[in-house]
């Protein structure tokens, strides 16, 4: 055992005297914590998770039907059935601008699953698709035997855990629920298309009765110095319209933009409150042991020793307050990712609230500074005690 | 070799209400180290205010005291602060121990602040050794009897050696054995380590333990000034 109390002996003994005044202290600044570090690592998080779809969507350009180009462009990249449909001669004229790399024939349909409420999700491709996506790889199984009119699936790694369908077995899809064979599996992707059912074009537009229609033309272009040209030249076709996957990320990210600084002044408010609660704790705290200050000073503190002692029991309020924020983040935000895609239209995939060592030092400073701020005016109570008035009033 | 404490002339005078409370009026006393001195008068009669001039927790309105020989009423309060933590142990009527702190650690608050040197750890164990209490280090403040927590007092007080010390109604909160006692084990502790010490009380009986008495009335010293 120690016998010469250590200063943070001192502070914690009677942190531990009031556990309850304690823990809501430490709840409040933790609140405050987790939507501070929350925001700014849903921020980034979002961003990132956003920007790695974009880059695995392998297009830049996605020409859609006259509507609204995000709407489409987020289902194409959510999954989901885009109602309104272009002609298959389009693609031919995208294919034969010189302008152009690559370009795919887009065609999503999505239909909920006979046995719950759960969405399964077509996608019409042809070979352009494999071209546009050299990543998507087989993980078993072969890419479709005979052209884009067989009755076969290649199904998104995760869709072929959640079917529990393999090699050679046979899946009901369509209105008509035609059975499909299983050719292959993808290997995991880390985007959306590990959740989809891929059937030959032909195939996917005979199926859902569109026949000669898609629903999308995804296009890589030669050029990103070409991106506005051909835009131009899509603009003058009739019926269609395009859309830039930096537009769209634009677009997204201003909107997140704007709900985060929202969230930070949530964030700021709730840190506001959080240190209240620190000031109106320590200054009662503080008046409580007024008496015990008094002693102190009369076996030798000084009143820069009480001030500091007192702002070192507020500094391990907003460490612990801090700490427990920080841990809340970490287990709140999977409960946060799972309600926000329940809620929120697009959502990319991936960890939303990424929480980073730059962000969790951040919030660690952050809650110390604004706890041994709240704790300067307790801390100068406690130094300013005149020992020889207090002993006599409390004698 | 000077008196351990010396005063000319205090005076402390308190603003009341409209008026002025003269508390000590022009006191001058001196005691020698090795010296037990007991402060008797009835209540309000300047006892605590004047243990409070001599240990540096309140200054005087007027006049002058010496610790070791050194002026101290203009010190600044840093200063005030250093000279309470290195020359002046106080023992209080209610033993004023922090309650969160074990016995052990009461004994050696006065080290955290500088008051004695970390290195030696052992002391305040031996302290408690010194006033019987060797087995209750790890029990807390509300786990002992009023006898005991005085004791811890005794011990706190004696940790960092001051040459003087000051004790307010020590055997207050007491029955009069265990009042007894405790004044005893500070005349024998005095007079081992050659401290000097003043000791208010209003118990006539126990203040005949002491080398001499200072009676003070109305805060004026009747007799007993010493030196």
């Amino acid at each position: 055992m120690q016998a010469i109390p250590g200063h943070l002996r001192l502070a914690t003994a009677d942190l531990r005297r009031r556990p309850l005044r304690t823990s809501l202290c430490v709840l409040g600044v933790a609140l405050s914590t987790t939507l501070l570090l929350g925001t700014v690592c849903l921020h980034s998080g979002y961003v990132h998770a956003l920007d790695s779809t974009i880059e695995r969507m392998g297009y830049q350009v996605l020409v859609t039907a006259k509507g609204c180009p995000y709407e489409a462009a987020s289902l194409v990249m959510r999954g989901g059935s885009i109602p309104m449909y272009i002609d298959e001669t389009t693609f031919d004229t995208i294919l034969q601008d010189p302008d152009v790399q690559e370009a795919t024939r887009l065609f999503m349909q999505g239909m909920e699953a006979g046995d719950a409420n759960r969405l399964m999700v077509f996608m019409g491709v042809d070979d352009h698709f494999r071209k546009l996506k050299p990543w998507m790889t087989l993980q078993r199984g072969d890419w479709f035997s005979a052209g884009e009119s067989q009755g076969e699936a290649i199904l998104g790694y995760n869709a072929a855990n959640t079917l529990g369908l393999n090699i050679g077995d046979h899946l009901p899809v369509g209105p008509t629920h035609r059975p499909v064979a299983i050719r292959g599996v993808f290997d995991r992707s880390g985007t959306q298309d590990d959740g989809m059912i891929f059937l030959p074009l032909t195939f996917a537009q005979e199926l859902f009765d569109r026949q000669g229609k898609l629903t999308g033309v995804g296009v890589r272009l030669k050029s990103l110095d070409k991106v506005q040209p051909f835009l131009e030249k899509i603009f003058a076709l009739p019926s269609v319209q395009a859309v830039t996957m930096t537009q769209f990320r634009s677009t997204v990210v201003e909107f997140v933009a704007t709900s985060r600084i929202l969230l930070l002044l949530s964030a700021l408010v709730a840190s506001l409150i959080g240190a209240l609660g620190v000031l109106n704790a320590m200054t009662m705290s503080v008046s409580e042991r007024l008496r015990e200050f008094g002693v102190m000073k009369a076996v030798g503190a000084s009143g820069r020793d009480l001030f500091g002692l007192t702002l070192l029991e507020t500094g391990c309020l907003g460490f612990l307050g801090a700490v427990l924020g920080i841990l809340m983040t970490s287990v709140g935000g999977w409960l946060f990712e799972a309600a926000l895609r329940r809620i929120v239209p697009f959502v990319p995939p991936g960890r939303l609230v990424a929480i980073d060592a730059t962000s969790v030092a951040g919030a660690l400073i952050a809650a110390l500074l604004l706890a041994l701020l709240a704790g300067v005016y307790p801390a100068s109570r406690a130094a300013r005690v005149r020992p020889a008035v207090i002993l006599r009033q409390t004698a | 070799m000077p008196p351990v404490v010396e005063t000319q002339r205090l005076t402390k005078s308190y603003p009341l209400a409209a008026e002025t409370v003269e508390a000590l009026k022009g006191i001058s006393l001196s005691v020698q180290a090795g010296e037990m001195v007991a402060l008797v008068g009835s209540s309000g009669s300047g006892k605590t205010t004047l243990l409070n001039l001599l240990g540096c927790l309140d200054r005087p309105t007027d006049g002058v005291i010496r610790l070791g020989g050194a002026e101290v009423q203009n010190l600044p309060e840093r200063e005030l602060a250093d000279v309470r933590r290195k020359q002046i142990g106080f023992v209080f009527q209610d033993s004023a121990l922090i309650p969160t702190l074990t016995v052990l650690e009461n004994v050696g608050l006065p080290l955290t602040f500088g008051a004695g040197p970390l290195s030696q750890a052992d002391i305040p164990a031996r302290m408690l050794e010194m006033v019987g209490l060797p087995d209750k280090a790890k029990r807390y403040p509300a786990q002992l009897s009023g006898g005991e927590r005085q004791r811890v007092a005794i011990a706190r007080a004696l940790v960092h050696r001051p040459a003087l010390i000051l004790a307010d109604e020590p055997t207050g909160n007491l029955d009069s054995d265990n009042g007894r006692k405790i004044f005893a084990l500070l005349r024998e502790l005095v007079a081992k380590h050659r401290l000097c010490a003043l000791v208010a009380t209003h118990n006539e009986e126990l203040s005949g333990l002491a080398d001499r008495k200072i009676h003070l009335r109305d805060g004026v010293l009747v007799n007993g000034a010493g030196g």
